[in-house]
């Protein structure tokens, strides 16, 4: 069901990309590799409109297993810890982005630009530019010698930034032991193949009747099971559903926005269901996402 | 024209005036700064990509869509030229709108941009602009076709029930995200930051 392949061979892919890599579409497949592959450390800001923030964020990847950290640097609150969780487990959007299946330069433009410097790094910069109006773009700026996204702007359809991630400090020494009791293993299930996630689907008594082509199923099972994730290999939402007697009052269509990420609130008429759809998308993508939702009864 | 007008109608083109300011402008306008709005919208629309509708008169729009707000004069003007359309986002916490069931047109809080009947399909160079708010199901292609003025009527509210309901579905398709957007753990940057607002 996952695609095995040895951290070695990782390893090569990386050494052998940092030469040769300049299709825009190789940059994004050593992207899938690094974020994951590499042991980094570093500051990272997260900046919407006017507001700022920084994190301290250590990964770094023992035998083969992924341990993170998220440290918020402008508040007291705890940092945000995952283990355990294997490199060799696939995803679907890196699978997409692999090449396997080869979609995303179906549904976006994809061109290099110029060369920078990001964190005292010199960083290869992808545009990642929608061909229709059902996601967002991307601006990823990756850094030469690893491949890890220093630089990740996500724009609007005016091409408008709408969030901003962005390394301050990067370095690739092991550091600090980032391994801690606290922290949560990284549990999923990836559909596989097209059957398996057909299947999951079919198993569900809603599904989007509609969704922008080039999606895929991620993810079909939520912590509680009500959920459904998608991907086309660098945009994701999710599509949840409620039963509407949660709601205090009548529940309404509702429209909210935090950085990149918009949710779309829409009770289903004639059903006592409300769906929501969140994601970095545009609104109108998850606004038509949830009024396409079909209930099996 | 003036030139306080001419930097007025260049702060509306870009969201940023008042509603105050916007009734001024209309009030004041005569044919010669609506033609220069009408150049103004082109070139904006030229530099972002937009399509350009010389058909539409905006300024009319605008003006009947407040004349029909009729006494909901203290609320600050959404952003209303940006395709979400009243989804603006606040300066520190996600900004929460709602609008009534149906598009009801008597709903409160009439919105500020008017209904165009100006439908276009617009595709240039390979991207298709604007779609229909109301697709039929899986009837969704390349050629969608589409209103650029009809948004439906939104509404400003902020109820503690659909914050949390926001964030509780953040938090967990932020989980997902971080599993395939290429960015990892950096992902959850955006809860931490919504949440300490």
């Amino acid at each position: 069901m996952l695609n095995i392949k040895s951290a070695h061979v990782g390893w090569l892919f990386l050494l052998a990309g940092a030469a040769l890599a300049d299709q825009p579409a190789d940059w994004l497949e050593r992207m899938s590799h690094a974020h994951r592959e590499v042991s980094y450390q570093g500051v990272v800001t997260h900046q919407v409109e006017d507001r700022l923030r920084s994190y301290k964020v250590i990964h770094q990847v023992r035998d083969g297993r992924e341990f993170e950290t998220l440290q918020p640097l402008d508040s007291p609150d705890a940092k945000w810890v995952r283990k355990g969780h294997s490199i060799h487990c696939v995803h679907p959007a890196e699978r997409l982005l692999r090449g396997d299946e080869p979609t995303l330069s179906k549904h976006y433009d994809l061109a290099m630009g110029e060369r920078g410097w990001v964190a005292g790094r010199e960083v290869v910069t992808v545009q990642v530019a929608p061909r229709d109006v059902f996601r967002l773009g991307y601006r990823l700026s990756l850094d030469v010698l690893t491949g890890v996204p220093l630089k990740t702007e996500t724009l609007d359809q005016q091409d408008r930034v709408l969030e901003r991630f962005q390394f301050m400090m990067f370095d690739t020494a092991q550091g600090e032991e980032p391994i801690d009791a606290q922290a949560r293993e990284v549990v999923h299930r990836d559909p596989a193949s097209p059957e398996d996630r057909a299947r999951a689907l079919s198993a569900k008594p809603w599904k989007p009747g509609w969704i922008p082509e080039g999606f895929t199923l991620a993810e079909p099972l939520g912590r509680s099971g009500e959920a459904l994730s998608f991907t086309d290999g660098i945009s994701t939402f999710s599509v949840f559903v409620e039963p509407a007697s949660q709601f205090q009052g009548t529940p309404l269509a509702a429209a909210m926005r935090s950085g990149a990420t918009v949710s779309y609130t829409y009770p289903l008429p004639e059903a006592s269901f409300v769906a929501t759809v969140i994601g970095e998308v545009p609104l109108l993508t998850a606004e038509q996402v949830a009024k396409s939702l079909v209930v099996t009864p | 024209m003036s030139n306080d007008l001419r930097e007025s109608l260049s702060a509306l083109m870009d969201g940023e005036a008042s509603e105050l300011e916007l009734r001024r402008i209309l009030k004041d306008a005569d044919p010669d700064s609506q033609a220069y709005w009408g150049r103004l919208h082109k070139q904006r629309g030229a530099m972002h990509g937009e399509p350009h509708f010389p058909a539409l008169d905006i300024s009319a729009s605008v003006s009947a869509a407040i004349a029909r707000e009729g006494a909901h004069t203290a609320k600050p003007v959404f952003e209303w030229r940006k395709p979400l359309a009243g989804v603006a986002v606040a300066a520190s916490v996600a900004a929460l709108v709602v609008f009534g069931l149906g598009g009801n047109p008597g709903q409160a809080g009439a919105p500020l941009v008017a209904d165009s009947e100006a439908p276009v399909a617009v595709q240039e160079g390979g991207r298709v602009y604007l779609a229909s708010p109301q697709t039929s199901v899986g009837a969704v292609t390349a050629s969608v076709s589409s209103t650029p003025g009809s948004v439906p009527r939104y509404q400003h509210v902020d109820d503690q029930q659909s914050r949390k309901r926001f964030e509780r579905f953040l938090q967990q398709h932020t989980e997902r995200a971080a599993l395939n957007n290429g960015q990892g753990m950096v992902t959850y940057a955006r809860l931490v930051s919504h949440e300490a607002e």
